[in-house]
């Protein structure tokens, strides 16, 4: 970077500007100003939980996009995230574009590259994602599961440009599940729309669906649950399968507003508790313990895949791919296995009586 | 309290290697004195219409007097139902048989009873464990029969809504139980026959006779299989199969009867009165009387055996479809029957096990049996414990 003395601070866009052509810049650039960003800036990104979180998400999408999905240049003006991506390489860290070579076989389409073995792509039948964020990590998943292309009507995200309308509706559809008389929930009940999916599918749910935890429309939102989980409770035929009688009355004091699990967890239990058989991939960035642990007693909740933080990407990439890989294809394995049985349940399900 | 009275016949022999059937019908009744009123019209409606099978215990009553006094006082009716017609008086025979099944109905109807029909199809091949390597014996000890027996009556005791609802209900239920007695023929090949018999009684105490096969002119062993006084084991043990269920029953009758119809009692070939008098003796002499419904059993058994009988057709419909026709041979009866067993005495996720194999068989899901049992198994999903689905989860990666 060539700044004269005098001549004042750049501003952000020319830093931006110039980070990402600094790889076809000529000059002679400080060893000393890697390490600098680096210190200045990306150890100040990620040294607060929140800021690393928003930031990882963000970052952790388009690189993990690459991977499955085609993440060389396109044509045109940059694009916001080719700027992260220059700042990440600035930073030195070794995160990138380049696809890791995975030991999946035979899976590499064109410049896709597929995380699962086709037998279990076929047991997994269908995915939805539930993520404010999902429009950047639909990539991903779908990339990673394979439902691209002729496939792509087997993965659905759920709210699109809508997301917080959707979110908002969603614990009355739920509630009018409960009340249907069905037991397995139909990717319309989520979606609030009509899908090709039918019940066998797997949920990938992100534990923060709202910016701001504190927010108005988060706050409305757990005030929603609380109403139906309390329905739940009242329900007289429900068997809720989960929970023992110590749980249960947990539960009723958690609904009721003392003590309790953290309020992102309770959308996940409460799927859980209403479809006991639906496959529910956990998909976070959260590694506080405090969130995973109330999922302990859920069978059907799986929590061994967790998005990407920045502080990880400073390891060696490769490595973090390839362990991402490894737990991807375990969660959707016990996915997998979770849909089978539900598979063998559905023409048993003793109908309950519609309310 | 509700009575519920099972009539049990067989069809098939062991030895012509094809699938044999268990076919039967049941008398449900509000109470004892409806179902003695259908067994007392019905007697009476066959006799006036000269329709009655064979020696039922109307004619010669339990009374344990000498059989031989009994067979000389027996009063047998001008016109009968022969058991098999002659060549070309088969149609006759069946409409007759109708007649017979629908004045069966009707009797029902006017004294508040129901009747029910069950039929399940076996392989004669049936490897059942714990028998001998000895062919001619193992025939005799009649293994795949006797066994599934209890299969057919555990089937009718706990996966038909109307009687498992009898025989769990509060108010009790009288439960009584009529199979027919069995004798079979093995063939002997270069073995001694004396030694055989000896083995026979030593071994497995069959009460065996060497005689001639009347097709071959081979020797034959021969013993009785299946002995008045087995029937309350058959029973015990398909009701003891099902510990968790809260039986609430009081057995009142079970029983083997050997059925001897009229016609077989034609014994004008014989010119000494008092040898004939003794065959007539010997045929009833160590058996009950059985009930005349249970000859009507026996020709279900053999129209369904022979499709001579649709059970689609009324008034069987109505029967087989508070019952069953099922089959193991090609259906898979027997397991599905093992998986409701197994869940109902607590173990759930082998039961589970057992019909995901199932269902994956090709067209499974579109045979009588699949539909039979999924209507036993509705409601499985509800009471699993978290302990099961979890291992479900586990067991199905």
């Amino acid at each position: 970077m060539d700044q004269k003395p005098g001549a004042g601070h750049p501003s952000l866009s020319t830093i931006c500007q110039w980070i990402q052509t600094a790889g076809t810049d000529s000059r002679t650039t400080s060893p000393h100003l890697p390490e600098l960003l680096k210190a200045s800036i990306w150890n100040e990104l990620t040294s607060d939980r929140e800021q690393n979180h928003a930031l990882s998400n963000v970052l952790g999408a388009f690189l993990l996009s690459a991977q499955v999905g085609s993440g060389t240049t396109h044509p045109g003006d940059p694009w916001v995230q080719d700027y992260l991506l220059a700042l990440v390489r600035a930073c030195g860290i070794e995160a990138g574009l380049n696809q890791v070579a995975l030991q999946v076989p035979g899976r590499v389409e064109g410049r896709h590259q597929v995380w699962l073995h086709e037998s279990l792509q076929s047991d997994i039948h269908g995915a939805v994602l539930i993520d404010d964020m999902g429009d950047i990590w639909n990539r991903f998943v779908a990339g990673a599961l394979g439902f691209y292309g002729q496939n792509q009507q087997r993965f659905e995200l759920f709210g699109g440009s809508e997301f917080l309308t959707s979110i908002r509706d969603l614990p009355s559809r739920l509630t009018k599940f409960s009340n249907s008389g069905r037991r397995q929930l139909l990717a319309a009940d989520i979606l609030g729309s009509s899908s090709g999916m039918k019940e066998d599918f797997t949920l990938f749910l992100d534990l923060r669906l709202f910016a701001k935890g504190d927010s108005d429309e988060a706050k409305d939102f757990h005030r929603s649950l609380l109403v139906l989980g309390n329905h739940l409770l009242a329900q007289k035929d429900r068997h809720l399968t989960w929970l023992d009688k110590t749980a249960i009355a947990e539960f009723r004091d958690e609904l009721a507003g003392t003590g309790g699990h953290p309020c992102e967890t309770l959308l996940p239990r409460l799927i859980s508790l209403l479809d006991p058989t639906l496959p529910i991939i956990i998909f976070s960035s959260t590694h506080r313990t405090e969130l995973i642990e109330p999922f302990r007693d859920y069978g059907n909740i799986v929590t061994t895949f967790q998005k990407p933080v920045l502080s990880g990407l400073s390891s060696e990439w490769a490595r973090t791919v390839k362990e991402l890989h490894t737990d991807f294809c375990s969660a959707v394995e016990r996915a997998a296995g979770i849909l089978r049985v539900r598979e063998l349940l559905r023409p048993l399900h003793k109908l309950l009586a519609a309310a | 309290m509700k009575t519920v009275e099972i009539f049990i016949d067989e069809s098939g022999d062991i030895r012509r290697h094809r699938p044999m059937n268990i076919t039967g019908i049941a008398v449900l009744a509000p109470s004892a004195e409806a179902r003695d009123g259908f067994h007392g019209s019905y007697l009476e409606r066959l006799r006036a219409e000269g329709l009655t099978s064979g020696v039922c215990d109307a004619f010669a009553p339990n009374s344990g007097d000498d059989p031989g006094r009994i067979a000389e006082a027996v009063e047998m009716p001008d016109q009968f139902v022969v058991k098999r017609p002659g060549d070309g008086g088969w149609e006759v025979f069946w409409d007759t048989i109708h007649r017979t099944a629908w004045i069966a109905e009707e009797c029902a109807k006017a004294n508040r009873t129901d009747l029910m029909a069950f039929s399940l199809q076996f392989p004669n091949s049936t490897n059942r464990r714990w028998g001998t390597n000895d062919t001619a014996l193992n025939q005799l000890l009649d293994r795949p029969y006797s066994e599934c027996l209890k299969d057919v009556l555990e089937m009718l005791l706990f996966e038909t809504p109307r009687i498992r609802q009898a025989i769990t209900s509060g108010g009790g239920c009288s439960l009584s139980f009529d199979l027919p007695t069995r004798t079979l023929g093995a063939l002997l090949g270069n073995e001694n026959p004396d030694a055989k018999v000896a083995e026979a009684w030593t071994n497995w105490g069959l009460n065996a006779r060497l005689e001639t096969n009347r097709d071959t002119g081979q020797p034959e062993i021969v013993a009785g299989t299946l002995e008045p006084a087995d029937a309350i084991e058959i029973l015990t043990t398909a009701l003891n199969r099902r510990a968790y269920d809260s039986v609430k029953v009081t057995v009142d009758r079970a029983r083997c009867c050997k059925l001897v119809n009229w016609s077989q009692w034609d014994m004008s070939w014989v010119n000494d009165e008092r040898t004939r008098l003794k065959r007539r003796y010997w045929a009833i002499a160590n058996s009950p009387r059985p009930k005349q419904i249970h000859f009507l059993a026996d020709y279900v058994s053999n129209g369904i055996f022979n499709n001579n009988i649709q059970p689609n057709a009324d008034p069987y419909r109505f029967w087989f479809d508070r019952g069953f026709v099922l089959s193991s041979v090609d259906d898979e009866a027997d397991r599905w029957l093992s998986a409701v067993r197994a869940f109902a005495n607590g173990d759930r996720v082998e039961a589970l096990k057992v019909v995901n194999r199932l269902r994956k068989k090709p067209r499974h899901q579109q045979t009588k049996t699949y539909h039979f049992f999924r209507r036993a198994a509705q409601g499985w999903p509800e009471a699993l414990t978290a302990q099961d689905l979890k291992r479900l989860f586990v067991e199905a990666e």
